[in-house]
């Protein structure tokens, strides 16, 4: 029996096919993935799925019965659950009431049965170990924490078929790892997993079965019931006829010259909490400094400080009046302006355009668009209307060209797709290259081995260890890939502070 | 000075404090209902005119109190159904409405006393809502509860509080106001929950305007006296929760009693500058006390 079928599934947005006559099934209690670039037309056949939009043409059926939903209020009663990317909750409301919502368990007139309602709650979190408050407010939790209010939302409901879309994208190695072992859980519970993901490593780890896309097509389908998902097949269906461009070369001598930051002993305290907490740091010129680290131990306000947005910390920092170009972590609150124009949004840091107009910007932005493989169809579309790829692509051509000497990348490749993120490694090793320095705070160590000079981990607001180049470069190739793993494993101890 | 001061201390004043609440937080109880479900509704001052306007005019065609207060009732939900498919159902501005049917009432008022009484300034005097009668001879606090809408403000500090946060009603018309997204991604009909927001404020605001004239025993012309608007600043400060609205409401009538009672002792105190004390005391309270208030999430954000 299949949980869900897709028979010729097509769905238009003017004259762009996001979906064109797709057809596959999904067996009832599988991991299923859906790969692919963004854009291909995966959130577009799950959204169909969820009743968030309407197919053109095709049919959709769920456990065998031919399903027309018109909202997602439908597939929720068909039992059918999403997890957004980004997450829908309500910050103000606890997560128990974040739950309920839509839901709730009523006693008499209209009366919210709080006791009864907690305890099945509760029921669930014990059951699936996902460890919540149903008491804390919602804002108030990390990412992690608020994917798994997500998540209990769907368990509430009694959904059998969950769908994630890209849900370890903003996980530390360890929640990912967590996270893999309740999509097991789920399946071991009888219920169907769906995962929108573009990282094949965990595909390759927990997919019973991947179906790709590619430019609304589905062009690729393997399963892991013989042998193992052939990873290297899955990527090259994702980006088709089209190399994988390989990330440029770092050329020597690495981090031999002059330190242009040094933090020592910084301390950031905000609303009483200690963010920073005696830091201490060097970033020299013509080096990439990752720092890895879960998110949340201080990496955004080490970020803030270093491009000079906070200077209300205690310390020594050299020079004391710190200035850098920052391709911020959150791209939709501080990297762009959604509703400006691609080309106002480029113009934003330009120094010596201070009067622009239309045919010379157009010009100009028309130009960077090419030289950063923007792809848009026009410079003056809003940034909101292209990709996230896209959209990433801007915010990092922007900040290059303001051309600081220090240059801060904050998740540069996440939620970004495979083609995407090969180009904005290689415009960053470039950067190195010009002798910038580069400070690179990722949460994904393999972006971290593969690009950095020297490795910190961060660990409540200081540095608990340092990498240095020479480790990495041992484990680059293939005879590395044993030490590799060791060094990985290393970094991920320190990351939540077990100590080696 | 002491003539003030003992007329302060004393229980009539306290009365008097409890009274002049009334339309203060039926307006601003009536705001939160709307916002907590996302929608500002700034004409808050217009629905209490209407209903005061339409209330004395039914009572001087009908002479019945009871079909007076459904008929003005009535017109003010036609008027907040009006309101709500221009700001819900439309997505027109909900500032720029609301401003609309604060200069639309306010014109419409002057134009029909015109043409009913002859007069652009007065009605002639009406009977006010009746008394709770046997309510009147507990001691002490019994002018307080006898007086019907006052009795109701009162409860309504628990029913709201209760309806907001206690129920599967209160539960869906917040979630319409934070995040109307997510409500409607778990089958919330977001859209219905904005209009009952709306309504509620128009009948709630109604009731303020219908005490006003009941006091006055008739209607005339700017006889708000923009109390719709401190009932806005009331909520405001009050952080949209019925419990601390109220006591923000009893601020504003505290001086507002206060300056009536500086009028009667002939105290050598300009009235000008009593009248200035409740902005002032507002503009002191969110700064000095309250601090950052923080509105639903997604108030005020066409859905």
């Amino acid at each position: 029996m299949h949980a869900v079928e897709f028979r010729n599934i097509g769905k238009k947005f003017g004259d762009y096919s996001a979906n064109d006559d797709i057809s596959f099934a999904i067996g009832a209690n599988t991991v299923h993935y859906i790969a692919g670039e963004n854009g291909a037309g995966k959130s577009t056949l799950m959204n169909i799925l969820f009743g968030l939009c309407r197919q053109d043409s095709g049919t959709v059926s769920v456990f065998g019965e031919t399903v027309n939903f018109r909202s997602p209020h439908d597939a929720i009663a068909m039992k059918i659950g999403m997890v957004h990317q980004h997450f829908m909750l309500i910050d103000d409301f606890t997560v128990f009431e974040n739950v309920i919502l839509g839901m709730e368990p009523v006693r008499g007139f209209q009366r919210i049965d709080e006791a009864g309602g907690k305890r099945k709650l509760q029921e669930l979190i014990d059951e699936y170990s996902l460890g919540l408050d149903p008491d804390a407010r919602a804002g108030d939790l990390g990412i992690s924490m608020q994917q798994k209010v997500e998540i209990l939302k769907l368990l509430y409901r009694e959904s059998m078929i969950l769908i994630f879309d890209e849900p370890t994208a903003v996980l530390s190695p360890s929640e990912v790892d967590s996270f893999l072992t309740m999509t097991s859980n789920f399946r071991s519970a009888g219920k169907t997993v769906i995962v929108i993901s573009h990282k094949l490593k965990e595909l390759e780890r927990s997919a019973d079965k991947v179906s790709v896309l590619r430019k609304g097509r589905l062009v690729f389908e393997a399963s892991a019931k013989e042998s193992k998902i052939d990873i290297d097949a899955v990527s090259r269906a994702i980006v088709g006829e089209a190399e994988i461009p390989k990330p440029h070369a770092k050329t020597e001598p690495g981090f031999k010259q002059p330190v242009l930051l040094s933090m020592k002993n910084v301390t950031y305290v905000k609303d009483k909490r200690r963010l920073l907490d005696g830091l201490s740091l060097e970033l020299a010129a013509g080096e990439i400094h990752g720092i890895a680290g879960v998110e949340g131990n201080g990496q955004s306000e080490l970020a803030d400080i270093v491009c000079g947005v906070e200077k209300d910390f205690e310390g020594d920092a050299e020079p004391s009046e710190i200035s850098a170009a920052i391709v911020p972590d959150d791209r939709h609150k501080k990297g762009m302006i959604r509703e400006f124009s691609v080309a106002e949004n480029l113009l934003l840091k330009r120094k010596g355009l201070s009067f622009h107009t239309g045919s010379t910007l157009r010009a100009d932005s028309i130009n960077v668009m090419e030289e950063f493989d923007i792809r848009a169809p026009d410079p003056d579309v809003p940034s909101g209307s292209l990709s996230g790829g896209n959209q990433q692509k801007a915010v990092i051509a922007r900040e290059i060209l303001s051309d600081e000497e220090i240059i801060v990348f904050a998740h540069p490749s996440r939620g970004v797709d495979i083609s995407a993120s090969a180009f904005i490694a290689s415009r960053i090793i470039d950067e190195r290259n010009r002798g910038k320095a580069v400070l690179l705070i990722s949460s994904d160590i393999e972006e971290l081995l593969a690009l950095s000079d020297r490795i910190s981990v961060m660990y409540k607001g200081r540095i608990v260890r340092t990498l240095p180049g020479e480790l990495i470069k041992k484990c680059a190739g293939e005879e590395g890939a044993e030490y590799r793993e060791r060094l990985m494993a290393e970094l991920g101890r320190a990351m939540t502070g077990v100590e080696k | 000075m002491t003539e003030v001061l003992s007329a302060v201390f004393s229980v009539a004043f306290l009365t008097q404090v409890f009274r002049l609440m009334t339309p203060y937080y039926l307006g601003a109880s009536g705001a939160n209902f709307s916002e907590r479900a996302g929608v500002i509704n700034i004409s808050i001052e217009g629905f209490m005119n209407l209903a005061a306007f339409s209330f004395a005019v039914f009572m001087i065609f009908t002479g019945s109190p009871a079909t007076a207060l459904a008929l003005s009732l009535l017109s003010n939900l036609l008027f907040a159904l009006l309101f709500a498919s221009l700001t819900v159902s439309l997505k027109i501005n909900q500032i720029v409405t609301g401003v609309g049917f604060n200069l639309l009432i306010a014109g419409l008022t002057k134009f029909l006393m015109v043409l009913l009484f002859s007069s652009s300034s007065n009605t002639p005097r009406i009977e006010g809502l009746p008394d709770i009668p046997f309510l009147k001879s507990v001691p002490l606090i019994g002018e307080v509860l006898s007086d019907t809408l006052t009795l109701f403000s009162i409860l309504l500090v628990f029913v709201s509080g209760y309806l907001l946060f206690r129920t599967r009603f209160g539960l869906r018309l917040r979630s319409a106001g934070e995040n109307p997204w997510a409500a409607e991604t778990l089958g919330i009909k977001v859209r219905a929950y904005k209009y009952y927001g709306v309504l509620i404020s128009s009948v709630l605001s109604a009731l303020g305007g219908i005490w006003l004239v009941s006091e006055q025993h008739n209607y005339s012309d700017g006889m708000i006296a923009g109390r719709g608007y401190i009932a806005l600043a009331a909520m405001i400060i009050g952080k949209w929760k019925p419990l601390n609205i109220f006591y923000a409401c009893i601020l504003f009538a505290g001086f507002e009693a206060l300056e009536i009672a500086l009028q009667i002792s002939g105290a050598d105190i300009p009235t000008q500058l009593i009248q200035m004390l409740p902005y002032l005391i507002t503009i002191f309270v969110l700064v000095g006390f309250i601090g950052k208030t923080r509105p639903p999430a997604a108030d005020g954000v066409p859905y």
